[in-house]
């Protein structure tokens, strides 16, 4: 604005000169009294009147032409510099000419400047690719990190957390240090005893047991993996920090305990038997005793014998199913003559403890396609924890009906019963009722097996109902046999479950 | 004068055998099949000694020792224990917490009972009216 002022201004002032100088030629014209000299001089200053005011109107012209280049010219330099050097430098508006040399010099340093802004844009929108190729990089490996039912943490050289995975916040409680505090999680007793316990070990590249409390009652076992991480800083001798992982081995630790509780259970039902033979063995050898008594003490050994074989032949089956396979020989068989035997046997452990054993099985004849031995031992097992698991006095009643399909047979007892949650487990290996360890010896292996035997051998279904205080009904339900003319033989490989 | 003999264990065989023994050298004998039950013949009867077994129902050997113990008119009475359980048992600690006289791992000898029976007996009758303290216990 204020060039086009000026420009006006000396446009004006040149008009007014050549004016000025006619009025007052005139003027001296009228008068007549100046010589030529005179006229002379006056034509002399218009002319540099008139030359003058030509001369400033070109300057006006070449400055108004001069600012509207600059103003395109800036218009330009923003187009390329807001627009990270996209302008073609050739593009650059031709300079006047009075500044030609200086428009083309700037339009070489604009291209140098527009190369140089169009590398640095380059650079950054690398830069950029790369800084989101490692957030999402980042961004997966935290999700693998979280998926990871393990804890898991880095720690720095000053023992601040630098990454914490989900289960280690939850189980080490460190969702507020990690972040919130610059990653010092000095303030939560259970990482500070960890670092302690790693320091104190001089444990860098390699792994211990942790064992301890959470503080709210639960217990905690873990196998602490520690690996060190020089990776950033190589030429440094010093730690840069470590990994650290904690395997939950509580699992583990109560798969062990319930191991350690299965062999002593084993062995102490292996016992029982054994000592009730070396007593009546010894009787025998000892004591005068009439033949009454002495049948009755073989009896004994007998039935103890049996015990002792029926438990060796739960372990040996069990270790088919560990194994991986079962041999089983099926044929035509009556559910009830199985049944019969398994009451047969069971019936005088029944009346040790004066328990009313009944048996109420169906006049129909239920054909199953069975191995024997096993549905055998399904049907003693669940028998001899009826009788087991129900007080003197009480009552067991074994029945059998038909079902459709089905051959049905249930082992009822007015026992101490199950809690619902006991009713989903008594049927895993080893698990042994807590309130029942100390009313009967049992291994744990009974139930196990009788659900394999009933569903894996036979394509049955095995269930139970029971009331605490009341009792319990184990249910088995047997495919019946079609009709095939007769007995066949058939051997099949049963896998564990 | 006849000892008596109290005698528990849930297994009816190895109760059966172990009675007959003990009556055949001339023991008087009291029988029980869980700890509560035998508890009850203790307290009536104060036999001079006590056979239990460990794992019983209701209440188990060690439950029924700590009973006698600390139950002042019991607490002279020797017990042995019998257990089908090994390694779990510390018989040292048995002796000093509980006052166990002595441990029989099944399957034991009835005949080796009766002579750690005898033995204990006499013992106490040597002793005779000093109520000997159970093994462990001071003051």
């Amino acid at each position: 604005m204020m060039r086009q002022h000026f420009a006006s201004l000396c446009k004006h002032l040149c008009c007014w000169g050549a004016i000025s100088a006619l009025v007052i030629t005139a003027l001296l014209l009228g008068v007549g009294t100046v010589g030529w000299q005179v006229w002379v001089g006056i034509a002399g200053v218009l002319i540099l009147g008139m030359a003058a005011a030509q001369k400033s109107a070109l300057y006006a012209r070449e400055r108004e032409a001069t600012r509207e280049w600059l103003e395109e010219l800036t218009r330009h330099v923003e187009a390329v510099l807001v627009g990270n050097g996209v302008a073609e430098p050739k593009m650059v508006p031709e300079a006047p000419k009075s500044i030609k040399d200086i428009g083309e010099e700037f339009a070489r340093r604009l291209q140098c400047v527009s190369e140089f802004v169009g590398g640095l844009t380059q650079a950054q929108t690398a830069a950029e690719i790369r800084a989101r190729k490692a957030t999402e990089l980042g961004q997966r490996l935290t999700s693998v990190l979280n998926v990871l039912p393990d804890p898991v943490l880095v720690v720095n050289e000053f023992e601040r957390v630098e990454i914490a995975n989900d289960a280690a916040r939850e189980s080490l409680g460190l969702t507020n240090c990690a972040k919130d505090e610059g990653g010092s999680c000095q303030g939560n007793e259970l990482f500070r005893e960890l670092m302690d316990r790693i320091r104190r070990q001089r444990v860098r590249d390699a792994h211990f047991d942790w064992e301890g409390d959470y503080g709210d009652g639960r217990h905690f076992h873990f196998r602490v993996l520690v690996r060190e991480w020089p990776l950033d800083r190589p030429e440094t001798s010093a730690i840069s920090g470590l990994t650290i992982v904690l395997e939950d081995t509580s699992p583990l630790a109560n798969l062990r305990k319930r191991h350690a509780e299965f062999v002593s259970a084993v062995s102490h039902e292996m016992k029982a038997p054994l000592a009730g033979i070396r007593a009546y063995v010894e009787l025998l050898a000892d004591e005068d005793v009439d033949e009454t008594t002495r049948d009755e003490f073989v009896a004994t050994i007998e039935s103890q014998i049996e015990r002792l074989q029926r438990l060796i032949e739960n372990l040996l089956n069990l270790a088919r199913i560990e194994a991986g396979i079962m041999k089983v020989k099926k044929q035509n068989y009556s559910l009830n003559e199985i049944l019969e035997d398994a009451a047969r046997v069971m019936r005088p452990h029944a009346e040790q403890k004066h328990i009313d054993f009944q048996c109420e099985l169906s006049p129909l004849y239920l054909s199953v396609v069975a191995d024997r031995d096993l549905l055998l031992q399904a049907a003693i097992n669940l028998l001899s924890n009826a009788i087991k698991y129900t007080p003197d006095g009480g009552r067991v009643i074994l029945r059998s009906r038909m079902e459709e399909e089905y051959a049905v047979f249930e082992v009822e007892d007015t026992g101490v019963g199950l809690s619902p949650e006991d009713c989903q487990r008594v049927f895993e290996r080893f698990y042994r009722v807590e309130s029942h360890k100390n009313m009967a010896p049992g291994t744990g292996l009974g139930l196990p097996l009788t659900k394999h035997i009933v569903e894996d051998v036979h394509g049955g279904r095995i269930a139970v109902r029971s009331e605490i205080g009341r009792g319990s009904t184990f249910v088995v339900e047997i495919p019946r046999a079609v009709a095939m003319g007769g007995s066949f033989n058939r051997t099949m490989s049963v896998g564990s479950r | 004068m006849t000892k008596r003999i109290l005698l528990c264990d849930d297994e009816l065989p190895i109760l059966r055998a172990v009675e007959f023994k003990l009556k055949k050298v001339g023991f008087s004998v009291m029988v029980a099949q869980n700890g509560e039950a035998a508890w009850a013949v203790i307290r009536e009867s104060l036999p001079d000694l006590i056979v239990s077994d460990y794992q019983m129902p209701i209440l188990d050997g060690l439950g029924l020792a700590k009973r006698v113990r600390e139950n002042p008119t019991t607490q002279h009475i020797p017990f042995i224990l019998l257990t089908g359980k090994g390694f779990e048992l510390d018989q040292e600690e048995l002796r000093a917490r509980l006052g166990i006289t002595r441990v029989l791992s099944k399957p034991f000898s009835p005949r080796e009972l009766v002579e750690q029976a005898t033995e204990i007996l006499q013992g106490a009758q040597y002793n005779s009216e000093s109520a000997a303290k159970p093994c462990g216990e001071t003051g």
